[in-house]
């Protein structure tokens, strides 16, 4: 690098003046030619490589330049007689060396400024961006500091900034470094931005600061704007004494600023919208929906499902849409629940207590749905054992969750919906407390619900809570998994049938995870056992059979594998002469009770009407529901078939018209004209069609549908009809591809008329296979319980497992339900200790909270397990005699 | 006669600069350094670079050149000189004056024609 000696200097400086008036008389710009002089002497230097310029240099060059320039030269000290005589420039070179007298002007700040400005525009705005990225304080109590990555690199550029223009400043190096006076000047616009936001805070920040000493962190952008302001001003001295032009910066500020508000543009008008959707009460979408759908943003509505962004809206003070609301637009504008998908967490998320500060408050603890996903909680492992029977046609499966809970701050709530086999009933709930199992107590649902509110919400011990969720499914919520590693250990058993299949076998299916609020990690695998003591399974994917015990299957599946591959277990042809005998002695009148599987007429099906989620995910189940009608050879009849769309309300297609066959649903379903888009309410389709299949008798209703995660107010019109027609009007079958959030079925009352369809194969064979149910089957195969009252002793036969006396129970608490006999099913399924629509289960931590709220644990000793019930020995044993028999008479044959 | 010959080739160069400086522009836009270097080193006209200087300072007063600055990473900001519209009509006038005066019967018209 180049240095002029203060002499050197000088003396350019009196040798360039000296010549303005012969410039002028030239007709010249004497300014602008003593400035071309200054910077051909500047070229002159920098061709020749000195690293020091002396007068003897300036001489030297200024001469071969012109030798004119050093004719009539005054000595040193007198004065040059110009009248504008220009300040003596200074050379892009570092400060003179030498023997200078006096120093350079120079814009660099001397060491007490330096030190302020490396302290308050470098240093504070980095404590600033530490400490909210450990503390989240800003954007947990005023607004998202850093809503994009966007944002925290332009944040990081005001220290950047500061810091090199400090460095430029000091080594003189200045006047050309325009790109350093336009960084600058971004960074001022970046500080405006946040000074801005930060405003309304100021007052109360220098309140802090002056009064308690703390608060300086809220200020830091605007001393930071006033320390680039004095920079941006010392750069422009040096850039003009130098030579350069100077151009105006405040434009890259002004665009930075901008930037930085535009980068809020998506999220700002996605709030609007929003808030106009939430204010619309007509089902067809307003120009606000169709805008949010065509160019809202879906990350920004995610944010408001948790009660964050908007900040332009907070920094106004303007209303902002609701959790709840924003959760249903989220729905009807993705067709997605908002908690399939990653909470929408800071950028900052990467370390410190930033990740686990997020969402610190369930809005959803104690409440009846699955709700947002809890940072921190994940499930740790996964433990399904199972039995089944296939004489006696039950299943019971024991499935045991272990919740960890990462998070620092907070305890967490663990809840999930669990799809349960077709007719399944959970018969046992445990929790582990100190190590040591719990069971539960079983009481009305109401019941049930206080005490755990009572005990989880407001005291804050161990308990876990099991209530239905609509038919086949229960919501499982068990607080507090403790913060920081706390793990809390369940386990729900449930007794289901088996499901009849053509050809007299019967298949024992899986449970499923249909919603949850926690994490399931790549890592973790869902671990089964099958054992089925009166047979051998069939092979199935993803099964292996052990060795040693051929009544056995196990699967070590993930998550993913878990909800897709594994197949039900068929069990093979069922004996004719059906299960054991066991004794009902637990309801007012004692029984004896008998499984069989039977043929029964099926009852012609009257009009079928077929509806269709018209929401985004509806697109591939209407192709699958489209191959298989197209597929199926269902009776022709006029008026037999009708399809709906629920879509913005619902529409009927062909409009008005009734369908004869199968497959021309499958052409309608082919030319519906419209897009799937979006999520909608299906009630106004399901009423609409409900009310037409009503025109015949024993009608039914196919809803085919994606996920639903909502409950809609227009449900009640339904609900009503169900309610009405007790057992008789049209069935509504429920359809999905995956066990997927819910809330449809949910939000109707407990009926009979409302089923899931079981899901055994593909969904195109399970439709084909229940099309084909609908005509082309006089009789199906289904369990009917023979129940003998009269017999005061034990039949004659083997006795069998309670289990089949539990589904008894079960189906006689619906059958209570029907007759309005509520009180009669809430004692018959507390007894039999069933989880109902009208009873619920609770695991309280100690014997006094069970008391205090009028409570009593069962019995383990009559609690069900994956171990063999007493009376299922005398079974087993007479199961282990006919497989030794086939075994013996397969060996003889061969 | 060399006193004579010398004060004519100063008068001639004098009257010639101006046209070599517009006609280098015309050619394409130039950095003042490199220009002056470039006019300087020209054999014939026996100019020093300093000379330069003002001259290009007059020309742009006259509006026959423009100049504009820009930024350099190495040192000060580079001025560069462009013709202006004015400037290239100039030339083409001096041009066809010279062309003129070069023909054996002599120059149709005295003048130029701006």
């Amino acid at each position: 690098m180049t240095q002029w000696t203060q002499p050197a200097l000088a003396l350019a400086h009196r040798i360039l003046e000296n010549h303005r008036r012969r410039f002028e008389a030239e007709g010249a710009d004497a300014a602008e030619v003593v400035a071309d002089l200054h910077a051909h002497l500047d070229r002159e230097v920098e061709r020749l490589a000195l690293s020091v310029v002396t007068e003897e240099d300036v001489r030297r060059i200024l001469a071969a330049v012109d030798p004119a320039l050093l004719d009539h030269l005054p000595a040193e000290g007198t004065p040059i007689s110009t009248s504008d005589a220009e300040p003596l420039p200074v050379p892009t070179s570092v400060p003179p060396v030498g023997p200078a007298s006096t120093p350079v002007p120079s814009a660099a700040p001397g060491f007490v400024a330096t030190l302020f400005f490396a302290l308050l525009g470098v240093l504070l705005p980095l404590v600033t961006v530490v400490f909210e990225w450990q503390q989240r304080l800003c954007a947990s109590e005023l607004f998202e500091p850093f809503p994009t990555g966007f944002h925290i690199a332009a944040v990081l550029w005001v220290p950047a900034a500061v810091a090199v223009a400090l460095l430029r400043l000091h080594s003189g190096n200045t006047a050309a470094s325009a790109w350093l006076r336009r960084s600058v000047g971004i960074a001022a616009g970046i500080a405006a931005f946040y000074a801005v936001l930060l405003l309304p805070f100021q007052p109360f920040a220098a309140i802090g600061v002056l009064y308690f000493g703390i608060g300086l962190l809220p200020m830091s952008p605007l001393i930071s704007w006033i320390v680039l302001w004095r920079i941006g001003s010392r750069l422009a001295k040096a850039a003009k004494a130098g030579g350069a032009p100077v151009r105006r910066i405040w434009p890259y500020g002004l665009a930075a600023f901008l930037a930085l508000w535009g980068a809020m543009v998506p999220e700002t008008l996605t709030q609007i919208w929003a808030r106009r959707v939430a204010a619309e009460t007509e089902p067809r979408p307003g120009a606000a929906l169709r805008a949010l759908r065509l160019f809202g943003s879906e990350s920004a509505l995610l944010r408001a499902c948790y009660g964050s962004g908007a900040q332009v809206q907070r920094f106004l003070g303007l209303p902002t849409v609701g959790e709840e609301d924003a959760r249903a637009i989220y729905f009807r504008v993705t067709g997605k629940a908002f908690n399939e998908v990653r909470p929408p967490l800071s950028p900052m998320k990467g370390a410190g207590r930033g990740l686990f500060r997020e969402f610190e408050w369930d809005s959803d603890l104690g409440g009846e749905t699955v709700g947002g996903l809890a940072s921190g909680l994940s499930l740790q492992s996964s433990r399904i054992d199972a039995m089944a029977h296939a004489a006696d046609g039950w299943g019971y499966t024991e499935w045991t969750f272990e919740f960890r809970n990462d998070h620092e701050g907070s305890a967490r709530e663990a809840r999930a919906i669990l799809q349960l086999p077709a007719g399944g009933v959970v018969s046992r709930v445990t929790l582990w407390v100190n190590g040591e199992e719990r069971e539960a107590a079983f009481a009305g649902r109401a019941e049930v619900r206080k005490a755990y509110q009572e005990v989880a919400v407001i005291q804050r011990r161990d308990p876990i809570l099991v209530t239905t969720a609509g038919p086949d499914r229960v919501l499982m919520q068990c607080f507090p998994v403790q913060q920081g590693g706390g793990v809390m250990r369940v386990r729900v058993g449930f007794t289901a049938p088996l499901l009849t299949l053509p050809g007299s076998q019967v298949a024992f299916l899986w449970p499923r995870i249909a919603d949850r609020n926690f994490a399931v990690r790549d890592s973790l695998r869902h671990h089964a056992w099958l054992e089925i003591p009166d047979g051998v399974p069939d092979a199935a994917v993803g099964w292996d059979r052990d060795a040693e015990r051929s009544q056995a299957l196990h699967a070590s599946a993930s998550q993913a594998e878990f909800e897709r591959r594994l197949s039900p277990i068929r069990l093979g042809r069922v004996p004719a002469n059906g299960g054991g005998w066991v004794k009902e002695d637990r309801g007012t009148e004692p029984a004896w009770l008998r499984r069989t599987l039977e043929p029964v007429p099926i009852r012609g099906v009257g009009r079928v009407a077929v509806v269709i989620d018209g929401g985004m995910r509806g697109a591939p189940l209407a192709k699958v529901v489209r191959q298989a009608f197209e597929k199926a050879d269902s009776t022709t009849a006029p008026g037999r078939f009708s399809l709906w769309f629920a879509r913005d309300g619902f529409r009927r297609w062909p409009k008005d018209r009734e369908l004869p066959d199968a497959s021309s649903v499958a052409g309608a379903i082919a030319s519906w004209p419209e897009s799937f888009v979006g999520g909608h309410d299906p009630f106004p389709a399901l009423e609409a069609a409900w009310n037409w299949a009503a025109g015949s008798t024993n009608g039914l209703v196919l809803w085919i549908h994606a996920t639903q995660p909502l409950t809609f107010p227009t449900s009640a019109g339904l609900a009503q009809r169900l309610e009405r027609a007790g057992v008789r009007g049209p069935r509504i079958l429920d359809v999905t591809d995956l066990a997927v959030p819910d809330r449809v079925l949910e939000s109707l009352p407990a009926s009979p008329l409302l089923q899931r369809m079981p899901r055994v194969d593909s969904l195109a064979e399970d439709l084909s296979r229940l099309l084909w149910e609908l005509d082309g089957s006089p009789t199906r195969l289904a369990w009917k319980i023979e129940r003998k009252v009269e017999d005061p002793g034990s039949p004659a036969g083997p006795q069998t497992s309670r289990h089949v006396a539990r589904l008894w129970a079960f189906e006689e608490v619906h059958r209570l339900l029907a007759l309005r006999r509520k009180a009669d099913a809430v004692a018959l399924a507390s007894v039999w200790q069933l989880v109902t629509p009208v009873t619920g289960a609770v695991v309280l931590e100690t014997k006094e909270q069970f008391e205090r709220n009028g409570l009593s644990a069962i019995d383990p000793a009559t609690a069900p397990g994956v171990v063999p019930e007493p009376e299922t020995w005398a079974l087993l044993l007479v199961g282990a005699t006919v497989v030794l028999w086939q075994a013996g008479r397969r060996r003889r044959k061969g | 006669m060399d006193d004579f010959f010398n004060n004519w080739v100063v008068q001639v160069r004098k009257g010639v600069l101006e046209h070599r400086v517009l006609r280098s522009l015309a050619e394409r836009e130039r950095y003042a350094y490199e220009l002056v270097r470039e006019m300087a080193a020209a054999p014939g006209l026996g100019l020093s670079e300093g000379t330069l200087y003002p001259l290009m300072s007059r020309l742009r007063l006259n509006g026959l050149v423009a100049s504009r600055l820009e930024e350099s990473t190495s040192g000060p900001a580079r001025k560069y000189y462009t013709l202006t519209p004015e400037g290239r009509q100039t030339l083409a006038a001096m041009d066809h004056f010279l062309g003129e005066l070069n023909r054996p019967e002599g120059p149709k018209r005295e003048g130029g024609s701006r």
